[in-house]
């Protein structure tokens, strides 16, 4: 239960100070909005302020929990002296009571899936990873972005599942700022008895979107981006139809966190947006048009919300969606407040086991090459991935990867500054002659594809052609390409440690393999000759340290 | 009240024809691929699977009648009988509207209950006809001086949840009627209603829907038009139709000016044809024969309201005659595109007559989806599948089709019985 409501608080707390800093700046640009937009708008812009402070916390070597607690409780108290003023009519009572329903279903749901065990998958944790790296070593990592500054807060108070319940707030900021803006539009074209059903329907349809329901309940930052948009494009309508230069300021500073609104992911956004399954953003605003659309007819609303709501209750989104499109997992209430989240996360986040061994088994500053997807919030170890340096190894040992034969191409003497040579297979190495003597490479030379002129047979030129710029003339009558094709040569020894040479030139101490590459088989035989000994072994995954 | 009592009279005629047909015809293949795949298995495959074949209110009307009537023909073709018989309620309501008693009024219901293209809907358990009555329903509404629009709408969205083909009709009236009255105001009144039951009731199963969902249609124009209007056996007629289609548009659209109900129409028929060619530009075929349903219809309603623009007065009489024609070509005892299924009732019939406890049947595949409904209805549910027959396969009994084929008798078989309707013969060992 501890670490569930470590989790609540470490996400509201900077929730709250998110919305006070925007209550101040709303105030400070004299913004006055309507009831039912003020607090989203808040959040919207109280985020990059706030993720512009915690950069500068963070810089300052200030990120920790007294400092972010006592920044909640700055703004909190400013906020209540200075808060900003609200115009327009109250929110209407029953489409207003009713979203207030909704939102209590699905948030309690979603609230358990945020607080409890935080399983958000790679590659969704860059930015908690970034966030993660700057807490642990602030000197080491690079500035985290302003996203990620965002974050440094949560994730100081209450780790990886109080970012969750944090990027859940601006779920519930969104849907309230879609009902608000819906409502708002729904005015200018229909009597407020129509218009007020508006602000029930967008908020439903926004808040049950089971696409958004999935980022938010992780520790992502889709949702921000999204909500940046919405605030921003709505800021900037009001620019324009008020002439309001302060609501064109505060609608770029919205849109400062505009960029994780673009997301690769796919998940099921609910049947009524299916279209939108790559493009979230878009979701917001095609609910606040059906909302506005569907307003006029009563039975036609009631129709839509319950066909969404039902549709979108993860139990039911689970039976009924296309089955390429992921849905939320929600989480019990014993799971959401288990004790032991190493546990659960070892069951449930797939590589988390994998991180924890790595921080168990090497020293603070290694470099692991892996395949694996690894969660990066959970490991301090710097990982990288295996596949640039999967050739290479390949290459080491396989004899069927192995360029072992040599082309020669004589021809007539040639003299020229540059020397085109097309390739008709990979070539890992090409030597110039004149006369029967070899050329000696220049440094002053300048070549296409360089792989096939660093006298390692390892790395290879996978281009159709090659080209060398000798800088001056230069008489070539031979050329010689080691590679796939011609006469067999010999395969010198030594060439996995020239492999593992190779990666530890780029700064690699370890190798993680899974079983199932073959790799470990092959590496556990003939450790010493690649220059490697085993340090551990955990769930089905290998690790080496290079000698 | 002379001409609504013949019109009367003629559709009640209609009404028992389908009724005969719908009882006494045997399954056809798409009927059976229907129940097989889309009214046998539970809800959630019926919501998580699709096909052009799924035509998802209808099928969903079917597993309720399925469930309540048991495995039958009739209770099959009960959605699609019940609303057949509304639309020839529809039909004559709609005439009374635009005509009053007067000879048109018997014209369009001639038209409308007897058209070739049309006449095999109204009973199949396909959702053709069910989804037209919808759009009639529609049509009957907005054809009137004080449209209610939202009852008009909500006929559209179940016309194409009813059938998805029934989208482009849906579209083009809404948009049709809209212009043809100049009120875009009113447009949303129109459109959304039905455009959110039709989403609410189809967007499931169209989930699933992939580009190679939607296959079934023509590839050539021409062939797509002599489906639409081509009279079988009557050669010259057929031909007049023909080129009397794009005349009667011409006409309608010319005439239309003056005429906000016959503008509706003519308007609603083009902007289908313009759907029809925007989606053979995205690749999509041209109707064929079924997927053409509401254009013949549209047409017809173009044609008659055109004829009650006519100077003539005898005019309604040429529209009639065709009538004739219409009544001379109606099949009885199978539908016209299915004629070679016809005896797959029988010749499960003819097998289980033989005595064999189990016996193993070999069938094209055109014929193995009636067969396997019919083996279901005929409670042999320990009957092994019917398969295809191959080299090599060796069955007790083989059915061969005559129609498309010159008979070839299966080696070491004799024939059992030959079917007088679908001319397919039961070779047995």
């Amino acid at each position: 239960m501890r670490p569930f409501s470590a989790a609540l608080y470490g996400g509201i707390v900077p929730l709250i100070a998110v919305s006070c800093a925007g209550f101040l700046a709303l105030r400070a640009m004299r913004i006055v909005a309507r009831r039912g937009e003020t607090w989203p708008l808040a959040v919207a812009i109280g985020s990059p302020l706030c993720a512009l402070l915690y950069a500068v916390l963070h810089f300052a070597g200030a990120a920790r929990r007294g400092f972010f607690f006592a920044t909640a409780a700055v703004l909190l108290a400013a906020a209540i002296r200075w808060h900003p003023k609200r115009t327009g009519d109250p929110i209407p009572a029953w489409p207003g009571l009713a979203l207030a329903f909704v939102l209590a279903v699905f948030g309690t749901v979603y609230l358990l899936a945020a607080a409890g065990p935080d399983t958000t998958p790679p590659p969704f944790d860059a930015t908690l990873a970034q966030a993660a790296a700057a807490v642990r070593a602030p000197g080491g990592a690079g500035p985290p972005d302003l996203a990620a500054s965002l974050l440094l807060a949560p994730f100081v108070l209450g780790g990886p599942s109080a970012v969750a319940v944090f990027h859940l707030g601006f779920l519930f900021a969104l849907a309230l700022l879609c009902a608000a803006a819906a409502r708002r539009l729904a005015l200018v074209w229909m009597p407020a008895a129509h218009a007020n059903w508006s602000y029930f329907a967008a908020g439903t349809l926004v808040f049950a979107s089971p696409a958004l329901a999935l980022a938010a309940c992780d520790a992502r930052t889709e949702l921000i981006g999204i909500l940046a948009l919405t605030a921003g494009l709505f800021l900037a309508a009001l620019a324009v139809a008020d002439r309001k230069p302060a609501a064109a300021a505060a609608s770029a500073v919205a849109l400062a966190l505009v960029l994780p609104a673009w997301t690769q992911a796919a998940a099921f956004p609910g049947f009524l947006f299916l279209p939108f399954n790559h493009a979230w953003a878009a979701i917001p605003f095609a609910a606040i048009a059906a909302a506005v659309l569907v307003a006029r007819y009563r039975a036609i609303l009631i129709l839509i919300a319950a066909f969404h709501l039902v549709t979108s209750w993860p139990g039911t989104a689970r039976l009924l969606s296309p089955p390429r499109l992921a849905v939320l997992n929600p989480l019990t209430w014993q799971d959401a407040t288990t004790n032991d989240r190493d546990g659960f996360l070892n069951n449930h986040l797939p590589g988390y086991m994998h991180a924890r061994f790595l921080d168990e088994s090497t020293l603070p500053n290694s470099v692991i090459a892996t395949g694996i997807d690894i969660p990066r919030a959970w490991t301090s170890r710097k990982v990288t991935s295996l596949r640039a340096w999967d050739h290479i190894i390949r290459t080491a040992y396989d004899p069927a990867h192995r360029p072992d034969r040599i082309e020669i191409r004589r021809f007539s003497a040639r003299t020229g500054r540059h020397l085109p040579v097309p390739l008709r297979s990979p070539a890992a190495e090409i030597r110039l002659f004149y006369k029967g003597v070899e050329i000696a490479r220049n440094p002053q030379w300048r070549v296409r594809c360089p792989e096939a002129f660093d006298n390692s047979l390892l790395t290879a030129c996978l281009s159709e052609f090659a080209e060398i710029d000798f800088g001056a003339p230069v008489a070539v009558d031979e050329i010689r390409i080691q590679g796939v094709k011609g006469v067999s040569t010999g395969w010198p020894t030594g060439m996995r440690r020239a492999a593992i040479e190779e990666l530890k030139r780029a700064g690699i101490t370890h190798l993680l393999l899974v079983d199932s590459s073959g790799l470990p088989g092959e590496i556990s035989r003939n450790a010493r000759s690649w220059g490697v000994h085993e340090t551990g072994a955990r769930a089905g995954a290998h690790l080496y340290a290079l000698d | 009240m002379r001409w609504t009592r013949y019109s009367a009279a003629l559709l009640a005629a209609a009404g028992v024809y389908h009724l005969h047909r719908a009882w006494s015809a045997s399954i056809t293949t798409d009927e059976a691929f229907t129940a097989n795949s889309f009214v046998a298995p539970p809800w959630l495959d019926l919501l998580t699977h699709y096909d052009a074949n799924h035509h998802i209110l209808h099928s969903f009307l079917c597993k309720l009648s399925i469930t309540a009537f048991g495995w039958n023909e009739l209770a099959l073709r009960l959605p699609s009988l019940l609303g057949g018989f509304v639309l020839l309620y529809l039909a004559y309501r709609l005439a009374k509207r635009l005509f009053g008693d007067s000879p048109l009024h018997l014209v369009l219901c001639g038209w409308l209950a007897f058209h070739p293209a049309l006449l095999d809907w109204f009973s199949i358990a396909r959702g053709y006809g069910l989804a037209l009555t919808f759009m009639l329903a529609a049509v009957h509404e907005l054809a009137g001086p004080l449209p209610a629009l939202g009852r008009a709408s909500l006929w559209l969205g179940l016309s194409a949840a009813a059938n998805l083909v029934f989208a482009v009709p849906a579209a083009a009236l809404v948009i049709g009627w809209t212009a043809a009255r100049g009120a875009w105001r009113r447009l949303p009144d129109l459109a959304v209603p039905g455009a959110a039951v039709a989403v609410v009731i189809t967007i499931i199963p169209l989930s699933r829907a992939g580009g190679d969902s939607f296959y079934y249609g023509a590839d050539s124009l021409l062939s797509s038009f002599d489906s639409l209007f081509g009279l079988p056996g009557f050669d010259g007629l057929s031909a007049a139709l023909m080129i009397a289609a794009p005349a009667v548009l011409l006409a309608a659209l010319w005439y239309g000016r003056r005429d906000d109900t016959l503008r509706f129409f003519a308007w609603s028929l083009t902007l289908c044809i313009l759907a029809v060619a925007a989606m053979r530009i995205a690749g999509m075929p041209y109707p064929l024969g079924r997927t053409g349903v509401y254009l013949v219809t549209l047409w017809i309603l173009c044609l008659v309201q055109l004829a009650g623009r006519s100077p003539v007065h005898w005019t309604w009489a040429v529209a009639l005659a065709p009538v004739a024609a219409f009544l001379f070509v109606a099949p009885t005892g199978y539908y016209r595109p299915w004629q070679y299924d016809a005896g797959n009732r029988a010749v499960m019939e003819r097998i289980a007559a033989t005595g064999v406890a189990s016996p193993t049947i070999a069938a094209p595949g055109t014929l193995s989806q009636g067969l396997e409904f019919c083996r279901r209805k005929s409670g042999y549910n320990h009957w092994p599948p019917v398969v295809e027959p191959k080299e090599g396969v060796q069955t007790q009994f083989v059915i061969v089709r005559t129609d498309a084929s010159p008979l070839r008798t299966p080696s070491g078989m004799r024939p059992i019985w030959r079917d007088p309707v679908s001319g397919v013969v039961l070779f047995g060992r």
